[in-house]
């Protein structure tokens, strides 16, 4: 694994640990790599050669952006119209509550999805009971693999004004009909708690992957030293789950701009436009729907350039803030 | 390597050819199905039209379909595609350059759609040289609704009307209510807002949930403020005569007091909230549940709402209002042609718009509705004097819809040049029916009529109208829904106002400017 941890000393009377690179990552790369392990790097090709042609090879596309751009015309004859898309986008009413929504939206999931990760993932560590450790872990990650179409569905009908939650508010707490989906500040905050509910299970695991790398001798030696059960998640690990942190609040922060338009097209409806109304839904309804393919490219694209701009300046505080550094 | 693992290695080969034999054989089989068995020197035309199969469960041995191939000449692929995703679908199919020959039921409210593939040479106006001649009954249907010379593009005819009538008649606001629980309570049928704000209060009282309409869709309230508006003189669509020539229906100040209607009887809470989230059709809750009273569609529905209530066996009856009255001199329900969507013919590459044009001329033409509404004479109904008897489990057979909510058709009828005439969707419903059946369909079709509030411009556009439009729709959509629902009648007639100035700053005042020009051309 990538790191291990080591007992350090610390001025306050209790223990700290240290999380080291370890030497497994520091490994023979170059063509000798290359001859070596040619197996591996062959198996690779397929996934290498998908993300060429299906990650890649699209970005040609972008070029939609500055066309007043027609299929049946392509892009060798469509008419080049330079910036037109971009200030059409920026001139619409709507674009830019769209644009503060999308950010609203992703900061929300970001600050409440993120930490809520970790938190489950430190619960589970410390169940003892495995086959409840193991319910509990099936249960929070089954959500991730569900589509957000079932997700929608399911929640559509659960807060319908007619639905069980209505139903239960009102037989057994006595309390008036709420239209959920349809009002605009609730209808944000159940696309959050959704959204967590959703990917809490998934990141869990991977911090809990995290977790098991920890040398479980720091722990024995807190025990010794007497640290209690919350003094050795304060100072072992945290501190050991830190890098798969960093990894993924930087990755994370580049969807900041992208505020996940599949669970929100199924869950919302014209009187929560609004709150909901993300860059995606925008871009369907007043640019793709109406056959406007350079002015939905060119909102995409600015979505690209604004989250590559957050991961960077998020890696650039992530090298100039941590110990651990930057994803890159 | 050994003899034995050589003979299983050639017993696996042999074993994985014949599988793969059999998989292309089948495939070869299953995908010959969807083409009719016919002669091999017949154009191919290729049809998409939205909806489902209905009762047809195999294409290439439906009798109706081949009869229309025999009478014109023709192979036909017909491809069904889901309403939901079928404006997706045919976006899909113009950006792959490959379109069916006749593409049927695009809305034609997506005016930048239209717009690009006139521009781009995806479509061919029937009208063309060539194709006039073939396509006599399209154009006839542009002579006989003058409106319809709204949907020219450069003054050309692009699209067949997907109609049910020739002349106009409502929107899709009108006012049901249920006559059984009306009689209940002892309740005449409404006359004004404040008779029917009345009853939804009593209903309310006897159980319902309150009236319903599906606000959850991309229009938003959409038609369902089309007789509150009509109660102060304003048609809820189109461009309206003004000092200043043509203006915008949605900016009138009749708009705001009928918002402002609407939002009493929200603010009321005499409004199923079920309604804001709805993004499919009110009928069926309206049918199956408590509302009692529903502002839709009428037209043949009320004939199959009826049908869909007896079938459901609780006695309810249905009644659709007049447009209401509340006493200000005015009232109507808004007035608009007979149709829903175009077809287009195709004009790319691959495409043959001469044999696509003789389908939809048959298919538009008095045998073409006869056959996909009642099938073939002799072995789906018979006719005597004028006198027509259907032959149930012949049609059904052949595709024929069996079930009450349907209009009695072939898919064939529905969706590609009409959604099946008035006069046979009125002989299906009341066949085999009761004499009072008939009145009172009869009753429920002049109440529909009885106040109609004309408007203009409803189909056509002008360049900076098109640009707009997709944005005027979408503030309508926004601030209507914020201002029915508002918490107090001040604040609304205040967003009312931004959403004016909103519409008017963001673009509409110099589009209504454009299309004043072209209205003018037009109306005079």
């Amino acid at each position: 694994m990538g790191t291990s941890v080591e007992a350090v000393p610390k001025d306050r009377g209790t223990p700290g640990y240290r999380v080291q690179p370890s030497t497994a990552s520091r490994r023979r790369s170059g063509p000798g790599s290359l001859r070596d392990h040619w197996p591996l790097y062959l198996m690779a090709m397929p996934g290498i050669v998908s993300i060429l042609v299906f990650g890649y090879g699209p970005l040609f596309g972008l070029v939609i952006a500055f066309l007043d751009y027609s299929p049946v015309r392509g892009v060798r004859d469509s008419e080049w119209v330079g910036l037109d898309n971009f200030r059409t986008a920026f001139d619409n009413p709507f674009f830019m509550s769209a644009l503060w929504n999308s950010l609203i939206i992703s900061s929300l999931k970001l600050t409440i999805g993120f930490p809520s990760a970790i938190v489950l993932a430190l619960l589970l560590n410390e169940v003892r009971v495995r086959w409840f450790k193991g319910v509990i872990q099936t249960a929070t990650i089954l959500p991730f693999f569900v589509s957000w179409v079932v997700v929608g569905t399911m929640f559509r009908s659960l807060f319908a004004p007619d639905g069980v939650i209505n139903e239960v508010r009102q037989v057994f707490l006595g309390i008036d009909q709420l239209i959920f989906l349809s009002d605009p500040e609730i209808f944000r905050w159940i696309i959050v708690f959704q959204d967590t509910w959703k990917a809490a299970g998934y990141f869990a695991v991977l911090y809990l992957a995290a977790m098991t790398a920890i040398d479980p001798v720091l722990y024995e030696a807190a025990e010794v030293d007497g640290a209690s059960r919350w003094r050795q998640t304060l100072d072992i690990t945290l501190p050991g789950i830190r890098t798969t942190m960093v990894t993924l609040f930087v990755l994370l922060s580049g969807y900041l701009i992208f505020a996940g338009w599949e669970q929100i097209i199924v869950m919302y409806n014209p009187s929560v436009y609004s709150t909901a109304d993300v860059l995606e839904t925008f871009s369907l309804r007043l640019a793709l729907s109406q056959g406007q393919y350079g002015l939905a490219t060119a909102v995409g694209l600015f979505q690209s350039v604004i989250g590559l701009g957050l991961v960077l300046i998020t890696n650039w505080l992530a090298r100039r803030y941590s110990e651990q550094g930057g994803l890159f | 390597m050994s003899q034995a693992d050589n003979v299983t290695r050639r017993a696996v080969l042999k074993a994985g050819v014949a599988g793969a034999a059999v998989v292309a054989g089948a495939a070869v089989a299953l995908s010959g199905t969807a083409r009719p068995t016919v002669a091999q020197d017949r154009p191919t035309v290729r049809i998409w039209s939205p909806g489902d199969n209905g009762a047809v469960a195999d294409w290439s041995q439906d009798p109706i379909l081949q009869a229309v191939q025999d009478a014109t000449g023709t192979q036909i692929e017909i491809t069904k595609i889901g309403f939901d995703i079928y404006g997706d679908q045919v976006n899909a199919a113009v950006a792959s350059g490959e379109v069916p020959d006749i593409i049927g039921t695009v809305d034609t409210g997506n005016r930048s759609i239209i717009a690009q593939y006139v521009r781009d040479g995806v479509v061919t106006p029937y009208d063309d040289e060539a194709l006039a001649p073939l396509v006599p009954n399209v154009l006839a249907q542009y002579a006989a609704n003058p409106t319809l010379a709204e949907l020219k593009i450069d003054d050309r005819i692009y699209m067949k009307p997907v109609s049910w009538a020739d002349g106009n008649g409502p929107g899709f606001g009108i006012i049901h209510v249920r006559k059984d629980i009306l009689d209940g309570l002892g309740m005449a049928p409404p006359d004004t807002f404040n008779q029917y704000f009345e009853f939804l209060r009593a209903a309310r009282s006897a159980g319902s949930t309150g009236v319903i309409f599906g606000a959850g869709g991309e229009g938003g309230l959409g038609g369902a403020i089309e007789a509150f508006t009509g109660a102060y003189g304003v048609p809820a669509g189109g461009w309206v005569p003004s000092a200043e020539g043509y203006s915008f229906w949605a900016v009138q100040p009749g708009v705001r007091d009928g918002l402002l209607l609407f939002r009493r009887m929200v603010s009321e809470d005499l409004v199923d909230p079920v309604s804001w989230e709805l993004t499919e059709t009110p009928r069926d809750r309206y049918v199956a549940s408590e509302p009692y009273s529903m502002i839709w569609n009428g037209g043949g529905h009320v004939g199959r709402i009826q049908n869909d209530m007896d079938l459901a066996g609780a006695g309810a009856l249905e009644w659709t209002v007049p447009a209401l009255d509340n006493g200000m001199g005015s009232r109507g329900y808004l007035s608009v042609p007979s149709f829903f969507g175009g077809t287009f013919l195709g004009s790319l590459g691959d495409n043959n718009p001469e044999a696509a044009a003789r389908v939809v001329n048959y298919l538009s033409s008095p045998e073409g509705y006869k056959l996909t509404a009642l099938g073939i004479a002799g072995r789906d109904y018979t006719e005597t004097n004028g006198e027509i008897t259907l032959i149930p489990e012949q049609r059904s057979l052949d595709g024929f819809a069996t079930e009450a909510g349907d209009t009695g058709a072939h898919p064939l009828g529905s969706a590609i040049v009409s959604w099946v005439p008035q006069e046979w969707q009125d002989f299906s419903l009341l066949y085999g029916k009761p004499p009072e059946f008939k009145q009172w369909y009869d009753q429920m079709w002049v109440h529909q009529r009885q106040y109609l509030l004309e408007t203009r411009g409803t189909l056509t556009t002008s360049p900076l109208w098109t640009a707009y439009s997709a944005t005027s729709d979408e503030l309508i959509t926004r601030s209507f829904l914020e201002i029915v629902r508002m918490g107090s009648e001040a604040d609304a007639g205040a967003r009312f106002d931004q959403f004016v100035s909103d519409w008017q700053g963001g673009g509409g005042s110099d589009a209504q400017a454009e299309m004043n020009e072209v209205l003018t051309a037009l109306y005079g």
